[in-house]
């Protein structure tokens, strides 16, 4: 049987592939055991430093309660101590003002009452002048009304007197043109009345032939007057 | 000229009134018409004629048409006749009363002497003029009446009326 030289060729190359690769996973299999076998010593020394530190924590806890009761109670002790000195000044204090108070009270009462009197009197002086003052100012005023009153009462009077003497003139003069107007009217009635009476009276005396004889004459004077050839 | 000869003519001596006028105008009118019946000429005359005066009407007729036999040359004159009439002037009078024919005979001989030519009266009657006449004559008006002598009678004696009626 004859294999020919190039298969024999690839199949060395295949079996040499294949062992580099089995060696690679090797490797790679080592190198995963030396990385868990690091982790696993790392997390050991990560707890191990926890521990420890926690331990000094907790130390560090007592001792710094321990600590702040004593300043608490170092505290509470101060604070008694400084409320009993405020108390103790502000008695004091008080005493002093109340003193000095009733002092004052004792040596400004006299004269709060003795200012109060001269204001009040004061006041009155003020009050009774000027009262004075507007009685005699309104009295003044008062008189000066009184003159200015009488004064226009009597230009009022005057005043009418003459509108009425000029009313009554107007009203006289109007009445003469009414009663002319009204008298004239009249006359032109009467007038009227008596030319138609005398037209109608003429008008039944004239017989036809009156009226015939007139009419006649009439025309004979308007021919020898020419009034026809105007 | 001829329409003048008309005028001069005794033919109108009977018009004096607007209602002689329209007489006359009629009975014009019925000869003119009648020219062209069957007939003798003068019996026309003596049928149609009878306010006009026939025989001044037969001379102008004679004196005028050359052929009476011929109704267009006699249509022809009374035409002219008509015409006539139709310009003579006419003068409204106004009266107080119905005049009689001899008033109004009167009036007329008045009228046309005075106006020297012959005149037409148009008679109206107004009582309200009470007496006298007025002339209307182309627009014009001349009053000779009662009522105005009377009215100026009352304007001129106003005064004295009203002295008199306060005594």
């Amino acid at each position: 049987m004859f294999i020919p030289y190039y298969l024999i060729i690839i199949f060395i190359g295949f079996f040499i592939l294949f062992g580099f690769y089995i060696i690679y996973l090797y490797y790679l299999y080592n190198r995963e055991r030396e990385f868990e076998s690091y982790k696993k010593q790392l997390d050991h020394r990560s707890s191990d430093i926890l521990s420890k530190a926690t331990n000094k924590a907790q130390d560090l806890i007592i001792k710094a309660t321990e600590k702040a009761k004593d300043i608490i109670m170092t505290s509470e002790y101060l604070k008694s101590e400084i409320k009993e000195d405020l108390e103790e000044q502000k008695k004091q204090i008080l005493k002093e003002y109340s003193d000095e108070i009733r002092h004052l009270h004792l040596t400004l009462g006299k004269s709060f009452e003795q200012i109060g009197a001269e204001i009040k009197q004061g006041f009155l002086d003020q009050a009774k002048k000027s009262i004075v003052k507007v009685e005699s100012s309104f009295d003044q005023e008062l008189e000066d009304f009184k003159q200015v009153i009488k004064n226009q009462t009597v230009l009022s009077q005057n005043h009418i007197g003459q509108r009425i003497s000029s009313e009554f003139e107007k009203a006289e003069e109007e009445i003469q043109i009414y009663k002319k107007n009204e008298l004239d009217k009249i006359n032109f009635k009467i007038g009227m009345i008596i030319q138609k009476v005398t037209e109608e009276a003429l008008k039944d005396s004239l017989t036809i032939e009156l009226n015939e004889k007139f009419l006649l004459e009439t025309l004979e004077k308007a021919r020898r007057e020419s009034f026809l050839k105007e | 000229m001829k329409t003048d000869f008309y005028q001069n003519s005794d033919i109108f001596n009977n018009i004096l009134t607007m209602n002689d006028l329209f007489k006359s105008k009629e009975e014009l009118e019925k000869l003119s018409v009648d020219l062209f019946t069957s007939g003798n000429f003068l019996e026309k005359i003596n049928q149609n004629i009878n306010f006009l005066s026939r025989e001044s009407l037969l001379k102008l007729l004679m004196q005028n048409c050359p052929n009476l036999d011929n109704p267009g040359s006699l249509e022809k004159v009374i035409e002219g006749i008509r015409e006539s009439l139709n310009k003579i002037p006419i003068v409204t009078i106004i009266v107080a009363f119905n005049p009689s024919q001899g008033a109004v005979e009167k009036i007329s001989d008045f009228i046309c002497q005075s106006f020297s030519k012959r005149i037409v009266i148009d008679i109206k009657v107004d009582s309200e003029i009470i007496g006298g006449v007025k002339i209307i004559y182309e627009g014009n008006i001349k009053d000779f009446s009662i009522k105005r002598l009377l009215d100026r009678y009352f304007q001129e004696q106003k005064g004295s009326i009203q002295s008199l009626l306060h005594e």
